[in-house]
């Protein structure tokens, strides 16, 4: 939700949509480093020293035994959702997450490919698109200033060795489907010197290349300028654990908790709307639950930004009895935990149950930029 | 245009290397020129090969040395350093001292270092040089043993005097990081 509060700069009621899953924290996971970079060239040198008749000579140097070090390609793409992504049957736009991380040693661009038919799961999700984190705001954002739409073979993102790219898949969710099926969405990331010289991004296509197979001079420049390294197929394109995909999956929900936060109003010091130190902005996050079953514990957070000053007694909940709405009452150890926590900077709204189909829950807050 | 210029810059520098070595290279032809007097000379050839994990008919892992020209991260590479005495005259007993840095982007593999008829010590600094058990490293701001990876350089004293057309090797492997 941070990322919200940073889109202030764009002054009335852009709405910006997140999904948040409650509890659960993002599992970003970590990956081997890349080692020494493609291209390098290792040398080695020996020096003597000797003596003839008691008399040291000048000692000698070898030759430079030298080598090259080869492009190695691999790739690791991990599921950053911790678990199935909850949504309603049927549903438009829901959206799964992955990093894909270039853990070989040169640098590369990657095709990536969503696959829907994967055995395993009840129903098939219909992909709509995929799209590049871009405009450094976490969580996916379309239209003006949002996240870039993906294009196999024309924004295919371009990594140098360790180098990371967030991906998020959207799919439409058809309907009806019973609770808690499950559909699965598989991303893989093929690295295009692999696709570019096999012929294929499938691996299950016997022309994909085995760990070990090398393109003769299709890897990165060495570091004198003087040629192409060789490309080598790494190990996370091992047949029994294909590290360069990976599977994520939906599940359909009884109840299920979308978020969306807009800055409805700005007033600065000037009676203006612009945004200046000073200027009061008027948040409103909408709660919505839909399907079948209840929300249970259901508890919204939102941190604010360091350059965010919560304005004391503002915040506003539609759906609570009057009085356990103020501010003034947060505590661990309060009576309804729903508040501005100062120590943590964060706005804890704790709403309890919810049924799906209740009305729409509206947060509204204001803040001050210092 | 950037990458015009930053090409130029570097073909450049390259060029400047090029004519610092050839002037090293002089300098060194000079020396050895110099010291002609004594005939005997000792030359050195250094090698690279690459260390192969195979499976052989029999199912099992086997290892094998295979040329270089294609190594990536994790692999083992075996240097060869071959002396020979091209001159004319006995080079003394003890006195053929070979010592070889570890190239930079490696590691020293534990136990791999050979030289037939040589002691073999090691450093951690390039300077001084000792056995494994006498070499210490500071890690984390307490003095330890020093470990394989932690050398910097190997030394072969070669014990025997080495004859006129006489020839030796030694030999050490790192792991490429």
């Amino acid at each position: 939700m941070q990322a919200a509060n940073e889109k202030r700069q764009k002054p009335v009621a852009r709405e910006c949509v997140a999904w948040l899953f409650v509890g659960a924290l993002f599992a970003a996971g970590s990956v081997q480093a890349a080692g020494t970079l493609a291209g390098r060239e290792i040398l080695n040198t020996a020096q003597a020293s000797f003596e003839v008749g008691g008399i040291p000579q000048t000692p000698v140097l070898s030759n430079s035994a030298q080598t090259f070090v080869d492009e190695l390609v691999d790739a690791v793409v991990v599921n950053d959702n911790g678990g199935p992504v909850a949504v309603s049957s049927p549903q438009n736009g829901a959206i799964l997450q992955f990093t894909l991380t270039n853990t070989g040693n040169g640098d590369e661009s990657f095709r990536l490919i969503a696959n829907e038919v994967v055995g395993g799961d009840v129903f098939n999700p219909t992909l709509v698109a995929i799209h590049l984190e871009s405009n450094g705001v976490p969580g996916l954002q379309t239209g003006v200033g949002g996240d870039t739409s993906y294009v196999a073979g024309g924004n295919d993102p371009l990594l140098a060795a360790d180098g990371t790219q967030v991906i998020y898949v959207e799919s439409n969710i058809p309907g009806p489907q019973p609770a808690n099926a499950d559909g699965i969405v598989e991303l893989r990331a093929v690295a295009n010197t692999i696709f570019v010289n096999s012929g294929t991004d499938d691996p299950n296509n016997a022309a994909f290349p085995a760990v070990g197979d090398f393109y003769p001079g299709q890897g990165d420049i060495d570091e004198n300028g003087g040629a192409n390294v060789n490309a080598v197929v790494g190990t996370s394109h091992d047949p029994g654990n294909r590290l360069f995909l990976t599977p994520g999956s939906y599940r359909v929900s009884e109840a299920v908790v979308a978020l969306a936060k807009s800055a409805i109003a700005v007033v600065d010091p000037f009676g203006g709307a612009t945004l200046v130190p000073g200027s009061v902005i008027t948040y409103q996050i909408d709660v919505t639950v839909s399907g079948s079953g209840n929300a249970e514990a259901l508890v919204i957070s939102d941190p604010l930004p360091g350059d965010l000053e919560y304005l004391p007694g503002s915040l506003s909940v539609s759906a609570l009895p009057v009085g356990e709405e103020s501010d003034d009452d947060f505590t661990p150890a309060g009576t309804d935990n729903t508040g501005f926590d100062g120590t943590t900077q964060t706005i804890t709204v704790n709403l309890d149950a919810v049924s799906g189909g209740s009305p729409v829950i509206n947060i509204t807050f204001q803040s001050t930029i210092r | 245009m950037t990458h015009f210029d930053k090409d130029k810059t570097m073909r450049i520098s390259r060029m400047l290397g090029a004519v610092r070595l050839f002037v090293i290279t002089t300098f060194l032809i000079g020396a050895t020129a110099a010291s002609a007097t004594a005939t005997a000379q000792v030359t050195l050839e250094n090698s690279v090969q690459k260390v192969e994990t195979f499976v052989n008919e029999a199912g099992e892992p086997q290892r094998r040395l295979v040329d270089a020209d294609s190594v990536v991260p994790g692999d083992e590479l075996r240097y060869t350093i071959t002396f020979s005495n091209d001159g004319g005259e006995t080079v003394d007993a003890g006195s053929v001292v070979i010592t070889n840095p570890i190239p930079d982007e490696t590691e020293y593999l534990d136990g791999t270092a050979f030289g037939s008829g040589t002691d073999i010590v090691y450093s951690v600094d390039g300077e001084s040089f000792a056995a494994p058990d006498a070499l210490t490293t500071v890690r984390e701001g307490v003095e330890a043993p020093a470990m394989a990876k932690d050398y910097q350089s190997i030394r072969w004293v070669f014990r025997p005097a080495l004859e006129p057309g006489e020839t030796g090797n030694v030999s050490f492997s790192v792991r490429l990081k």
